[in-house]
């Protein structure tokens, strides 16, 4: 599966970035840590070691290039992962600078022929649902866009509208040819979005990159998934008992906390071997199936900032690696210790806003996922439970547990299904864990 | 050979041969008009004494005339022949009168200096009296005539000639040719007392003629002595002829519906020609035979003169948008560098634009600057005009009545005769008794006389809101006057700007409304560094205020820092442009910035409706559509009075909020 390479932040005070030089290029093949470009910031200049092994499939910004800290510069892919482009090497992109020429041509453009795919000028964006302002048509029509392909661009706009900046980060996209950057929501136009400010009295502050980068994800998230939600109510009574017997034993002789998070990615990651769909990535049409379960754990830091440090390859662990791996994730995350790596390449994401005394939360999806788990507070009920000897009110410990799926690719049923299962998976709990 | 009343044979033939081509000439104009071969006319027939009378005392080379629509037979006595009345009636390319873009009888020769004369009536007379003050500076004994039908003295513009003239013991003429009738409205239905020579006594060195205007010899005296004194320095005359109109108004108007058979019958036994001839034939000066042989002759004439006029050309289908403004502008720009300097000293609007103007009385001896309290130690209410007549005398700056159509009117006087008047309204909202000056002779001169004539003055105009001005000290006029062909429009956001545009207005060869915001003439970020003697801003050429991406932001004005302040609390990538001039439009660094940001706020002072960024955004949806990435948003005041308490002010004038709410609209589109 496909691995970003982001652009680090090397201090601070830095937010951006230069690339001084592409070591490899796209089709070369590293090898985890080896160096694959150096970058320089304001502060330091600095090689940038691979994040994973495999091959370089894409390179989306060239040597000299300045970049936000966090964007996406370049993807490693398994090695023969294709994505399905054709090579347009000798395009160049299409930047923001370059846009006034670009314009500049679009209305000779129309009557002159080009080597660009025949495109129907009668078949055109009008009769599209979806309105597109005169720029986007005429930069689609100047580079043959079909109809339906334009159709398929996410607006980032008033209203989910396209504008100039999403078919430009689309066409940047399709030349790139890169699966990441098929998701067509681009960061320049969060950019030049301002908020509505009317009160002179209001104190504006800049957000933190930490924090623009949640919000660019979040809105990203929200324009290209389909997000649906079903909510289970779970008697995690055994699941109390399982932990309170056995935290002493885990304490002792692995010196780690048990908790019910560790407990609750273990039946998670159960639950989703079970149901598998909700371990996938969708890229344009195809669906993205992931060989291992890298759960996300949302974990809330001090600064009001979230982060989402990745348990990769959770499947292959069994409940002591899991609560060991969480505790020390959680616990570097919030010393703001965490390497980029470990914050990337989530299959799944549970987050738990019962902690802090949520009933049940409606969580975003975490971009690439189909699927998110949201946990909430641990309460005792009255419950009325069928016995053999009648209906009868018993006092057990319940937990409202949402999950957040792509519609596109996931429908209630499967989801709901998932959420049943688990809910078995927990109430099975008893003495059968790994000790 | 014995004379009679001081006139030769010779001289008597003539005026009368003049008469009669006059005469021949209506009818002639009126069958063609009948034939389809033209469209209007209006006819002389029964004034053609008192206006060869009033030609016999203009010299055709030195003095100026303004005659009025019915006075082909005054054209004819300076010198217009047949052929070039036909040519006009024709509409033909070669009609000195106007080349086909006047309707016919709107008279107007470089060859005879008759001004070229626009249809208002009454707008002649204070530009006659305008070019009377630059005959009376030339000191060559030149005079001005000026005429124009008894209605015509009900408009505010003769008084106001009057009062001017006698002011200044004007060398000019006012004839006012008394046929009782404006179109259908008989004098008693126009003038109190039914007497013009009753209601223009009182102006102190207006001498008054009263004379039977069918009677060329007593017409002739009048104008003889009228003539006479404006040369010896004495003053203006008033000469009210009575005549009779033989036909009726225009070849659109049936007078028989409202005269009586009686009275058109009365009229006919006073035709001026009869009168003459027979006083000719009585005194035995002239015999009948010859006059008949005279008559023979012209008809003869006019009717090959019309057969030629026929066959000459029409004017060219694409000269149809010549001589709106002159081609050639000869003068030095500046690049924008120069204007915005950094060494210089700073100073604020105001002062810049008393120091432009300083330096171009010296550098242009006929540059004059007139206005409301614009002269002496006050140098106007917003003290633009301070020190200057201190230092130019007050032949060069001085005070004007307190009469707006007045300034404009004479300031086209004295521009169409050479001078250069920069003259100042007090305020915009004031500017509007002298609408009929700016739109229909001002605007026009050069079109309608096909560049023969052109009035290049400058009028400075205090404008604008934001000082607790109310509803007639706070007006915007932008709007109105950019609707206008014929003018250029300066509207300056700073003092280094306002310097260099006043400086080329005062040099360019066409009017120049120039707009001075009155909230920015002591406002310290309008103020600037200096640019010195030599700066002159080309007219047309917008400036990047800021640079930017993701929006841009036409304006002018005091929007301008508007604009600035929106964009800076927002902290959004804008392109502000200032336009500077809004005659030209740059459209071209319009099209520069929209093609990158694709986005557009308009912002401006002057209320929303038909203001011009009704017009801007026009011209960008039609031109630029395909750049578009959201709709065009007009920030503009509202489509109110301005109110004088703060409260009110504040939600009629464009605020920075305003700005602001459209800028995230547009962008968040
Ligand atoms: C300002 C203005 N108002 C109205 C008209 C229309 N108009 C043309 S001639 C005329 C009558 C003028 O009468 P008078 O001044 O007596 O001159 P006459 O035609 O009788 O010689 C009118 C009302 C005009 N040309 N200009
Ligand atoms: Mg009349």
């Amino acid at each position: 599966m496909a691995t970003d390479i982001i652009m680090p932040k090397m201090g601070e005070s830095i937010t951006e970035g230069t690339i001084t030089e592409w070591k490899m290029n796209v089709g070369d093949t590293v090898k985890k840590d080896e160096t694959i470009l150096e970058i320089s910031t304001d502060k330091v200049d600095s090689e940038v070691p691979s994040p994973a092994t495999g091959e370089i499939i894409s390179i989306l910004f060239d040597a000299n290039e300045t970049v936000e800290v966090g964007t996406v510069i370049g993807v490693i892919g398994e090695k023969g992962e294709k994505i399905n482009k054709e090579d347009n090497s000798e395009k160049s992109d299409l930047k923001d600078k370059d846009l006034i020429d670009t314009n500049k041509n679009i209305t000779s453009s129309i009557e002159i022929p080009s080597n660009k795919p025949d495109i129907d000028l009668k078949n055109d964006y009008k009769v599209s649902s979806r309105f597109y302002s005169p720029l986007v048509r005429s930069i689609a029509k100047k580079e043959g866009l079909h109809l339906t392909e334009l159709d398929n661009i996410l607006g980032t706009g008033r209203g989910g509208r396209v504008n100039k900046l999403d078919i430009l980060s689309y066409l940047k996209s399709k030349e790139t040819s890169s699966s990441h950057d098929a998701i067509t929501v681009n960061e320049e136009s969060k950019k030049s979005r301002v908020p509505l400010s009317q009160d002179l009295d209001s104190k504006v502050e800049v957000m933190d990159p930490i924090r623009k980068k949640i919000s660019e994800h979040m809105i990203q998230s929200q324009s290209i998934s389909a997000h649906v939600y079903s909510t289970i109510d779970i008697d995690v009574t055994n699941l109390l008992k399982v932990k309170k017997t056995y935290s002493e034993v885990y304490k002792d002789k692995h010196s780690i906390k048990l908790t019910v998070t560790s407990l609750l990615i273990d039946a998670c990651i159960k639950a989703l071997s079970e149901f598998p769909l909700l371990n996938t990535s969708i890229v344009d049409t195809n669906i993205v199936h992931h060989k291992n379960i890298n759960m996300g754990v949302a974990v809330a830091l001090e600064d009001n900032n979230l982060i989402v440090p990745v348990i990769k390859s959770s499947e292959e662990l069994n409940l002591i690696g899991l609560s060991r791996s969480l505790e020390d994730l959680s616990v570097r995350a919030r010393n703001k210790q965490l390497d980029l790596e470990e914050v990337q390449g989530s299959t799944f994401t549970i987050t738990n806003p019962g902690v802090f005394g949520g009933l049940f939360g409606i969580p975003i999806i975490n971009q690439p996922n189909v699927g998110i788990l949201s946990i909430g507070k641990i309460q005792k009920k009255p419950v009325v439970k069928e016995t053999n000897f009648g209906d009868s009110i018993v006092i057990r410990s319940m937990m409202y547990v949402t999950l957040g799926y792509d519609h596109r690719l996931i429908d209630g049923a499967y989801g709901t299904k998932f959420l049943s299962y688990l809910s078995q998976v927990i109430d099975s709990y008893g003495d059968k864990i790994e000790i | 050979m014995s004379k009679y009343k001081g006139f030769s044979k010779k001289d008597l033939l003539d005026v009368y041969s003049k008469m009669y081509l006059s005469r021949i000439l209506d009818q002639k104009q009126l069958i063609l008009l009948k034939q389809g071969k033209g469209f209007f006319h209006i006819g002389a027939s029964g004034h053609e004494a008192a206006e060869l009378a009033a030609a016999k005392n203009i010299n055709n080379k030195t003095d100026f005339s303004y005659p009025y629509y019915r006075e082909q037979a005054f054209c004819i006595g300076l010198g217009m022949t047949s052929r070039e009345l036909l040519l006009s009636f024709l509409a033909k390319d070669d009609d000195p009168n106007s080349s086909g873009r006047q309707m016919p009888q709107h008279f107007g020769s470089k060859k005879l200096n008759i001004v070229s004369q626009s249809s208002p009536t009454g707008t002649q007379y204070l530009q006659a009296v305008g070019a009377s003050f630059v005959c009376q500076r030339k000191k060559n004994k030149a005079i001005v005539y000026v005429s124009s039908g008894e209605g015509t003295t009900s408009q505010g513009d003769f008084h106001e000639s009057l009062n001017w003239a006698s002011r200044e013991k004007a060398p000019v003429i006012f004839h006012i040719q008394n046929n009782k009738y404006a179109i259908s409205v008989p004098i008693e239905e126009q003038t109190s007392g039914e007497s013009i020579y009753n209601i223009t006594a009182g102006y102190d060195s207006l001498s008054r003629y009263d004379v039977d205007g069918c009677d060329f010899f007593e017409s002739y005296q009048a104008f003889k002595l009228a003539s006479e004194r404006a040369r010896k320095g004495k003053g203006p005359s008033v000469i009210i002829s009575d005549v009779v109109r033989l036909l009726p108004h225009s070849s659109s108007d049936d007078h028989a519906k409202y005269r009586s058979t009686k009275e058109l019958n009365d009229d006919k036994k006073r035709d001026p020609l009869i009168l003459f001839k027979s006083e000719c034939m009585k005194n035995k000066i002239i015999k009948a035979k010859e006059f008949e042989d005279l008559e023979q002759i012209i008809k003869e004439q006019v009717d090959q003169d019309t057969e030629w006029a026929e066959l000459q050309d029409d004017p060219e289908p694409n000269s149809f948008s010549k001589n709106l403004f002159s081609d050639n502008i000869n003068i030095n720009f500046s690049n924008e560098s120069d204007i915005h300097k950094i060494d210089s000293d700073k100073c604020v609007m105001v002062d810049a634009i008393n120091h432009a103007l300083s330096e171009e009385l010296d550098e242009n001896k006929k540059m004059i600057l007139f206005g409301q309290d614009i002269a002496g130690g006050k140098g106007g209410v917003f003290t633009a005009t301070r020190g200057l007549t201190e230092k130019f005398g007050s032949d060069r700056v001085f005070n004007s009545p307190l009469a707006e159509s007045s300034i404009i009117g004479t300031a086209i006087g004295m521009a169409t005769l050479g001078y250069k008047p920069v003259v100042e309204i007090q305020f915009g909202d004031y500017i509007w008794t002298a609408m009929m000056q700016i739109r229909n002779e001002l605007a026009t001169l050069r079109y309608r006389s096909n560049g023969d004539w052109y009035c290049p003055l400058v009028v400075r105009v205090p404008v604008g809101g934001y000082i607790h001005g109310s509803l007639c000290h706070s007006q915007s006029i932008d709007g109105y006057f950019a609707h206008l062909p014929g003018v250029y429009i300066v509207y300056p956001s700073n003092a280094a700007d306002a310097k260099a545009l006043l400086k080329t207005a005062c040099r360019m060869d066409d009017p120049v409304l120039f707009l001075e915001h009155k909230g920015l003439y002591r406002q310290n970020y309008a103020s600037a560094n200096e640019p010195d003697t030599n700066t002159l801003l080309e007219f047309g050429k917008g400036r990047y205020i800021s640079f930017g991406n993701d929006i841009t932001i036409i304006t002018w004005g005091a929007i301008v820092q508007k604009s600035i302040e929106a964009v800076k609390e927002l902290g959004v990538s804008a392109d502000i442009i200032d336009l500077r001039t809004l005659y030209p439009l740059d459209i071209d660094i319009i099209k520069e910035s929209v093609s990158k940001t694709n986005r557009i706020v308009i912002a401006h002072e002057d209320n929303l409706t038909n203001g011009f960024g009704g017009e801007i955004s026009a011209q960008i949806s039609e031109h630029l559509f395909e750049f578009l990435d959201a709709p065009i948003l007009r920030v503009a005041s509202k489509d109110l009075p301005i109110a004088y308490s703060s409260t009110l002010e504040e939600n009629i004038l464009v605020q920075t909020n305003w700005i602001k709410d459209a800028i995230n609209k547009t962008i968040n589109f």
